[in-house]
């Protein structure tokens, strides 16, 4: 096989045939879905986010949870996610439509978030668990976010917005620890994410 | 400069062309020294991120069991160090590694001259700067979050330009080849030239300037990390096992027709795997299934491309004692059949619901990228070093240790993670096992990772310190003294030519 | 051997020949460096053809490609997600073959899962200070669901007692995000899990109160019931 122009066609043409049929033939399947009104609620989803948890989802990006968490839910019968109570259907390609960049994710090192906004709704949860996962996971090997806080002098009284700790995480006698707006918005971020409307392709 | 005299059309089809393999030594060390600057300033830059991709490995490698390790400062989190070492030695050290041996060879093959030389330096130093900026860039927060495309839009520019040159360089070359037969390591050179911006322009266009919508764009991400490895760090893996085997031990290769047949159908089936990225996830069926099948018929090249290695190769295994670049070269092609097999296997849907995302997916990519691919590079760098310094290595000791350490290293960290990934999915999918308890059974395997690491390191700062030996001591008992220029009068006074 | 010619020593790149210095040797042949000079010849290529076990193997991977696409595309369809979905006569793909309708048991254990557990924890024993238990809890084992069943759906809030601790903590309302299917399963599963021994609770139930207490609030703005609110709903049958 010595010519050149003929190595180049067959070269062009093999990749040629992958870029339609994994680029080209998805995008004209499903890259122009369009967010469903659910019935009983007469929501639209997916939902947009609100601005904060849009920005929480920056810092998701720019810390790059994704490479401990999946953010996608597999079926009933194929490993154990919805069984482990991280969702209540699997997920499908209209969960993601307002997502720009995707962040299926492919490591659990960490559990799956897709649901996490519905599995655990509590603010106080999440901001005591960036500050130092161990306080609410011991074990954990997610590394502490402390970074994400601010430590300021406490004033007569205790901040409203101080996170409660105790122990061997209490800051100095004297110091309080406050989310910064960047926690805050990450956490509006992880609370935003619920994903189990009944959709017209899957209940 | 002559052109080349291409022969006809089906003349070229035939394989009774064969090339000549008497070059004379002269020609080739004329053609080695044309490649001398602008390799070795690419396999220098190279090593160089292979130090730093491998400090930032450490650090990465440290953080999963010790999570509390560095953990103050936000720009050295996890989820910043872990893509910059990718990035670091994906296209840092393994693309210039890549590039510089793909040079030197074409101009081997083709028997011709580098040519431009410039042009080469300078994609080399914008290069560079283009890797410099784009790890800067993850440190400080600007990742696209999109796997093996991490470096910020601004950063892409000066990739693409620099790739541009390399591009058009290799066009040039090729055009101006004196040997008209084209050698299988040549099919896969132009082949990985082709494919690989066609592959980084797409994914930046597609992905980070103007995303496609939703799911689309996990299709897309996948087909490009998936076809970097496939269709550029591959083909050039198998380039320089394909030439180095036979030219070390002095035979051909077994048989063209496998050789012809083992290009063709990596050509066509690699690039459809790109989706067993995402079994399970939310894609239509049957784009899993078609990746799945794909996958599959990879062992078809992959079985072809072993045969003929090791029919080449058989009964003379003898030269792995005298020669550290077959060492490296053989290591790593049997690794592409190993990594290869065990690809496949963890395509398959049943085999899939347990590793998918457990640490077994990152054993394979270092299985794949590592043992196969960066031995290969190193064998390569071993061979063709000497031959752009008119220098010997230093010191076989340190080649040894090189290869032992990063050759247990690699194999402990295989092993390691693929046990531990494995453990760790059967326990994922076990509900009643709460998921803490499933972190605690990768805890001692992300430990064993640790420790091949640092195996690797010492491995690396080995090879990094005999290049810097060979290319920077001057005086030495390993000096060649009948290192020569071409054509200079020294050489006249030598003895009669050839 | 040339007694005159010193042995070279050993270089690692490449194989020293029997005692004649390679250097000088090839040196005088080619006018090229030694590396170079004692390379073999540039590769070339045999012709062996290929073994018809090749092409079998080829054949049968083949073979097998073809008939898993056929099988497991979901015919192509772009909303099609389980590959063993098949083609219906007249028309439509067929639900996966798992998709029963599920046990109202396994189901409450599923939703505590996916909602109470990270609170309340996989043995129901709650966070000491933080979050209360369900095990051996007078609240869950009440002879009525009638409390449980307004907890569950607008939330609570305010000090509550239970098993002789106070816990002051806002539990969210769950009435947007769970079917009356849903409550009723997952009350049922902890009104018998860990030992705790009360009637189930049926869906019509819950279907009444979701419908009493629709005024308590709007969607995503659910009014919290708090334990003096709770106290003037009876909670024995």
């Amino acid at each position: 096989m010595n010519y050149g122009p003929l190595l180049f066609l067959g070269v062009f043409l093999t990749l040629a045939s992958s870029w339609v049929g994994l680029v080209l033939v998805p995008q004209i399947q499903f890259g122009r879905l369009e967010p469903v009104k659910i019935e009983e609620t007469g929501e639209i989803y997916p939902m947009a986010r609100s601005g904060l948890a849009e920005q929480g989802r920056e810092l998701y990006r720019a810390y790059g949870c994704v490479y401990c968490h999946s953010q996608q839910v597999r079926a009933e019968d194929f490993g154990a996610d919805i069984q482990r109570g991280w969702g209540k259907r699997r997920s499908v390609a209209r969960d993601y439509l307002r997502d720009k960049p995707v962040l299926l994710g492919t490591m659990r090192t960490g559990p799956d978030l897709t649901n996490i906004g519905m599995r655990q709704p509590s603010v106080s949860w999440h901001l005591l668990h960036l500050y130092d996962p161990q306080m609410t996971s011991a074990g954990s090997i997610m590394p502490p976010y402390a970074f994400l806080f601010d430590r300021q002098k406490q004033g007569l009284q205790k901040s409203p917005d101080a996170l409660p700790l105790s122990g061997k995480f209490s800051p100095d006698p004297g110091y309080e620890i406050i989310p910064s707006p960047e926690a805050r918005a990450l956490v509006a971020y992880l609370l935003s994410l619920k994903s189990s409307a009944s959709l017209p392709e899957v209940k | 400069m002559k052109t080349s005299t291409a022969p006809g059309f089906l003349q070229s089809l035939s394989p009774a062309s064969r090339p000549d393999p008497a070059v004379p030594p002269a020609a080739l060390a004329e053609i080695d020294q044309s490649c001398r600057g602008p390799v070795l300033f690419m396999f220098v830059c190279g090593v160089v991120w292979l130090l730093a991709g491998t400090v930032f490995a450490l650090i990465t490698s440290w953080k999963m069991h010790d999570p509390a390790f560095l953990a103050g400062y936000g720009w050295l989190t996890f989820g910043r160090v872990r893509p910059v070492h990718l990035n670091l030695v994906v296209y840092g050290f393994a693309n210039q590694a890549a590039v510089g041996t793909a040079l030197w060879l074409m101009c081997r093959l083709c028997r011709v001259p580098l040519m431009h030389g410039w042009m080469i330096i300078v994609s080399t130093v914008f290069w560079n700067i283009g890797v410099l900026v784009g790890a800067v860039g993850i440190l400080a927060g600007d990742s696209t979050g999109i796997e093996w495309l991490e470096f910020p839009p601004y950063a892409a520019p000066i990739l693409f330009f620099s790739y541009a040159l390399i591009g058009v360089w290799t066009v040039i070359t090729f055009r101006f080849r004196r040997e008209p037969h084209l050698y299988v390591s040549q099919w896969y050179l132009l082949a990985a030239f082709l494919w690989f911006p066609w592959l980084y322009s797409a994914a930046e266009i597609l992905l980070v300037l103007e995303p496609v919508r939703g799911t689309v764009q996990a299709a897309v991400n996948w087909w490009f990390a998936h076809n970097v490895l496939g269709l550029w760090f591959t083909p050039i893996g198998l380039a320089a096992a394909y030439y180095f085997i036979p030219k070390v031990i002095g035979r051909p290769i077994h048989s063209y027709y496998l050789s012809a047949l083992g290009f063709w159908s990596l050509a066509l089936f690699y690039n459809w795997n790109g989706m067993h990225h995402l079994v399970g996830g939310p894609m239509p069926a049957w784009l899993v299934s078609v990746s799945i099948v794909a996958s599959v018929m990879m062992l078809i090249p992959v079985v072809t491309v072993a045969i003929n290695h090791h029919l080449t190769m058989r009964g003379h295994f003898h030269h792995l004692k005298s020669s550290p670049t077959l060492l490296f070269i053989v290591f790593g092609a049997m690794n592409y059949t190993a990594t290869s097999v065990h690809g496949v296997l963890s395509a398959l849907r049943s085999v899939s619901e347990v590793t998918h995302f457990t640490h077994h997916t990152i054993g394979h990519a270092h299985h794949g990228m590592y043992a196969f691919f960066t031995m290969v590079m190193f064998g390569s760098m071993y061979y063709i070093v000497p031959r752009l310094t008119q220098r010997e290595w230093p010191s076989a000791r340190l080649i040894y240790l090189h290869f032992w350490t990063c050759g247990l290293g690699i194999m402990l960290y295989v092993g390691a993670l693929t046990l531990g990934g494995v453990l760790q999915g059967f326990a994922m999918n076990d509900p009643n096992l709460a998921f803490l308890k499933v972190v605690a059974v990768t805890k001692p395997y992300l430990v064993l990772r640790s420790l091949s690491g640092m195996l690797m390191t010492v491995g690396h700062i080995a090879f990094a310190w005999s290049l810097g030996w060979i290319l920077i001591r001057q005086l030495g008992p390993y000096r060649d003294p009948s290192a020569v220029v071409l054509g200079s009068s020294k050489s006249q006074s030598t003895g009669a030519p050839a | 051997m040339n007694p005159e010619v010193p042995t070279p020593p050993e270089t690692p790149s490449g194989n020293a020949r029997n005692g004649v210095n390679p250097a000088e040797d090839r040196r005088q042949v080619s006018g090229a460096p030694a590396a170079v000079s004692r390379e073999k010849p540039e590769p070339g290529e045999g012709h062996q053809p290929i073994s018809l076990w090749v092409i079998a193997f080829m054949g049968a991977l083949l073979f097998w490609g073809g008939w898993y696409l056929q099988r497991y595309s979901g015919n192509y369809e772009p909303l099609v997600y389980d590959e063993r979905a098949t083609l219906k006569l007249g028309g439509g793909m067929t639900a996966a073959p798992t998709n029963a309708p599920l046990d109202p048991l396994k189901l409450g254990r599923r939703v505590y899962a996916q909602v109470c557990q990270t609170c309340h924890q996989e043995n129901g024993l709650g966070v000491a200070g933080q979050y209360p238990p369900l095990a051996q809890s007078e609240w869950v084992q009440a002879p009525s669901p009638a409390r449980l069943i307004r907890i569950v759906l607008n939330g609570l809030s305010g000090p509550i007692q239970v098993a002789g601790q106070t816990y002051d903590n806002a539990m969210p309302a769950w009435r947007d995000d769970l079917s009356d299917a849903e409550v009723a399963a997952v009350l049922t599963f902890i009104r018998q899990e860990w030992g705790n021994q009360a009637s189930p609770v049926e869906f019509e139930e819950v279907r009444t109160i979701r419908e009493q207490t629709a005024n308590r609030g709007s969607r995503g703005l659910w009014t919290a019931w708090t334990v003096s609110e709770l106290q003037q709903i009876s909670d024995t049958r």
